[in-house]
């Protein structure tokens, strides 16, 4: 099934793509010396490799082996895939399996293992399959490093919560779950505790569905790179907020004077949710082939990757120094090729055998060459791929933020439902720019408006719009990016305008000022003013090794959304980034 | 077949027109020494080290950086300073895998 629909495939590119697949061959002839380089443009003919992993016109060619559960097929599949292609163009061309192998001879170089030519996939599958459970400990704790880095994640809860240490928003959502603790408000006069729960929803369909989290090396597609990826959902529920609700008694209990109690109040509501907010992060948008972009990368990216590049390549070398140690793969090595291995995979791309092409690149290349060292992996290898996938994570996430800084901005839209203690509840939507300046910092920018939830109650003295409000936060790390412990400095600026005061709901049952009258049904009060709230903010935070953060806060205000007169106040706050929320629940 | 044979004792400069390299050095597979730096720029490494291209199997082992949107590399031999060195036919290829891409180009001296 798998080599009809190959087929069928080829076939079609072949007739749609003018010089799809075909043009490799002429390419290939005339380049025996490859002219000297061009200032690394690279060149039009370059694009027609039929190894390119780039080339989006031959995904559709890979899923015959792009499923395979084999992991060594799926890291090699780009190049089974070229291969058979360059095989299928060329048998149509009438030429001989010799011709056709010496023509594909690139491909089969790279697929076979005694050339050591596919260093990086070897490596990558080595590392992944042979000692699996290392690699997530060590992949899972180097994105909690990445977190450590960023300064433009959002870990607590929203400025508008009773317990806050953020006064802005923040562009990036959590890469994984968070758990934060905040105590201390900023435009509220009621200060409480909040604790708020943030998870990536990639990661929440990756719980569900059972799908493995943080392949260092997957592909994302299209809906996880526009759809899960960029959202992230967050709670928090008021820890404090302690509520009551009315029920009759049966009778009393003790005592000789008869005390007549019909109703007691119960204490309830503690643990409330008050807030819930989704983040959509706009995806980065870039043209790798802009000058723009090629000089920002070449000239204020590559001297900061630099390092960590040389540092992942010399990891990765140090493990197929590791692998030369078994005698079968050392002695193929110096021969710099397996006779079995090419010539079966050449044997199976004339014949367009897709499965036999994947069984037997599993066969006779990778178990005939490396089934014996990684049969029993010494200690030594597992401390080389243990700094490799080290060294290789680190350079991810650098490479992201590098990809990020050359793009340029960052965009995210952020929607919150706010339930405010005995206020009324808002729907509350914020635009969020982010730009970073590499070791010099990030700044973050935000407009808001808060509208009030549902219908008005008749007669009420105040509009939809609550409030509209405009801030922004530079945050920049103070220490060596090499230290375990990441202090982060930051400072912000916020500013809201109500058009009316803050409404405070007065429910059912509270009793009048100065009297025992209960007020038989609710109301609404004006507290507080109409204009400008302006708040200043100070902030450091101490982000440690293992996905701790604290942040200690101290900010100073014209006035809060219920008081009038200056307020200064304490901020505090603990947040946990969870390795995976799978692991939460014992995966 | 490797990406470039020659005369052993052959000293040459290899090219790849595409990515930058970040390091290069001489390697002998499963010959228990240490890899030997050779000069290099952003797409050329020399081959004039250690009497120039070592008999039997050996590989300069490179580190890349291919920046986003960049094609595979192509290896050839750009200049020939003495003895003789030949790029295979197809060319040899190292894949962008990405930055920190590792790069091989295997020899053979004979």
């Amino acid at each position: 099934m798998r080599k009809v629909r190959f087929l069928a495939i080829a076939t079609i590119l072949a007739v749609a793509i003018p010089g799809g697949a075909q043009k490799s061959r002429p390419q290939a002839q005339a380049a025996q010396v490859p002219s000297p380089p061009s200032a690394g443009t690279g060149g039009p003919s370059q694009s027609a490799s039929p190894y390119d992993p780039a080339n989006e016109q031959y995904r559709d060619e890979e899923k015959f082996c792009s499923s395979d559960p084999r992991t060594e097929v799926k890291a090699f599949c780009g190049v089974l895939s070229g291969v058979m292609r360059v095989s299928i163009a060329e048998t149509k061309q009438g030429k001989t399996q010799e011709q056709i192998g010496s023509l594909a001879a690139p491909g089969l170089d790279y697929l076979d293992p005694a050339t050591g030519k596919a260093q990086d996939a070897i490596v990558d599958v080595v590392s992944r399959d042979a000692i699996i459970n290392s690699i997530q400990n060590q992949s899972q704790s180097v994105l909690q490093a990445a977190n450590q880095m960023t300064t433009t994640q959002q870990l607590g809860a929203v400025n508008s919560a009773a317990g806050t240490t953020s006064l802005v928003s923040k562009a990036g959502g959590t890469a994984i779950t968070n758990l934060a603790v905040d105590s201390g408000a900023l435009t509220r006069s009621v200060s409480g505790s909040t604790a708020t729960l943030t998870a990536n929803t990639d990661e929440i369909f990756n719980l569900l569905t059972g799908t493995p989290e943080y392949d260092l090396n997957a592909k994302q597609g299209r809906i996880e790179r526009f759809a899960l990826n960029p959202l992230s959902l967050m709670a928090s529920f008021s820890l404090n907020q302690n509520g009551s609700s009315t029920a009759p008694t049966s009778g009393q209990a003790s005592g000789t004077t008869p005390t007549p109690v019909s109703t007691v109040a119960l204490p309830s509501g503690v643990g409330k949710l008050s807030s819930f907010t989704a983040k959509y992060e706009r995806p980065t948008k870039y043209n790798p082939r802009s000058k723009q972009f090629k000089d920002a990368w070449k000239n204020k990216e590559l001297p900061t990757l630099k390092p960590l590049e040389t540092a992942k390549v010399v990891a990765s070398f140090n493990v197929s120094t590791q692998l030369e140690a078994d005698p079968t793969y050392k002695a193929l090595l110096k021969k710099q090729k397996s006779e079995a291995c090419q010539n079966a995979l050449l044997k199976d791309a004339v014949k367009a055998d897709s499965v036999a092409l994947m069984d037997d690149f599993e066969k006779n290349c990778w178990q005939a060459e490396l089934g014996n060292v990684l049969q029993t992996i010494s200690p030594s290898l597992l401390a080389s791929v243990n700094a490799y996938v080290n060294a290789q994570s680190v350079l991810r996430s650098a490479y992201k933020k590098a990809i990020l800084d050359a793009a340029g901005n960052m965009f995210s839209a952020q929607y919150t439902f706010n339930r405010p203690v005995n206020q009324p509840a808002t729907h509350d939507v914020t635009a969020i720019y982010s730009r970073t300046f590499e070791e010099r910092g990030s700044l973050t920018f935000n407009g808001a408006v808060s509208i009030y939830n549902g219908t008005l109650p008749p007669g009420a003295k105040y509009d939809r719009i609550h409030y509209g409000q405009a801030s922004f936060e530079y945050d920049r790390n103070l220490n060596n990016p090499t230290t375990s412990y990441q202090t982060q400095l930051s400072f912000a600026g916020y500013w809201q305008y109500q058009p009316q005061p803050s409404v405070l709901n007065i429910p059912a049952g509270t009793v009048a000022p100065g009297t025992t009258i209960p007020l038989p049904n609710g109301t609404q009060q004006f507290v507080g003013t109409a204009g400008s709230l302006w708040v200043g903010q100070g902030k450091l935070t101490i982000k440690g090794p293992n996905g701790i953060n604290i942040p200690l806060a101290i900010s100073g205000s014209n006035k809060t959304d219920l008081l009038q007169g200056t307020k200064i106040g304490g901020q505090v706050g603990l947040s946990y980034n969870f390795s995976s929320l799978a692991s939460l629940f014992g995966h | 077949m490797a990406d470039i044979s020659g005369a052993v004792g052959s000293t040459f400069v290899v090219s790849i027109d595409s990515g930058t390299i970040l390091q290069a050095n001489l390697h002998i597979p499963g010959g228990g020494v240490a890899d030997t730096p050779l000069p290099y720029t952003d797409q050329t490494v020399t081959v004039n080290l250690l009497g120039g291209l070592p008999a039997g199997a050996s590989a300069i082992r490179l580190a890349l950086d291919f920046a986003p949107g960049d094609p595979n590399a192509r290896i050839g031999v750009a200049n020939v300073m003495s003895g003789h060195a030949a790029a295979s036919n197809p060319p040899g290829i190292i894949i962008d895998n990405g930055p920190g891409t590792a790069g091989v180009i295997t020899m053979w001296g004979a």
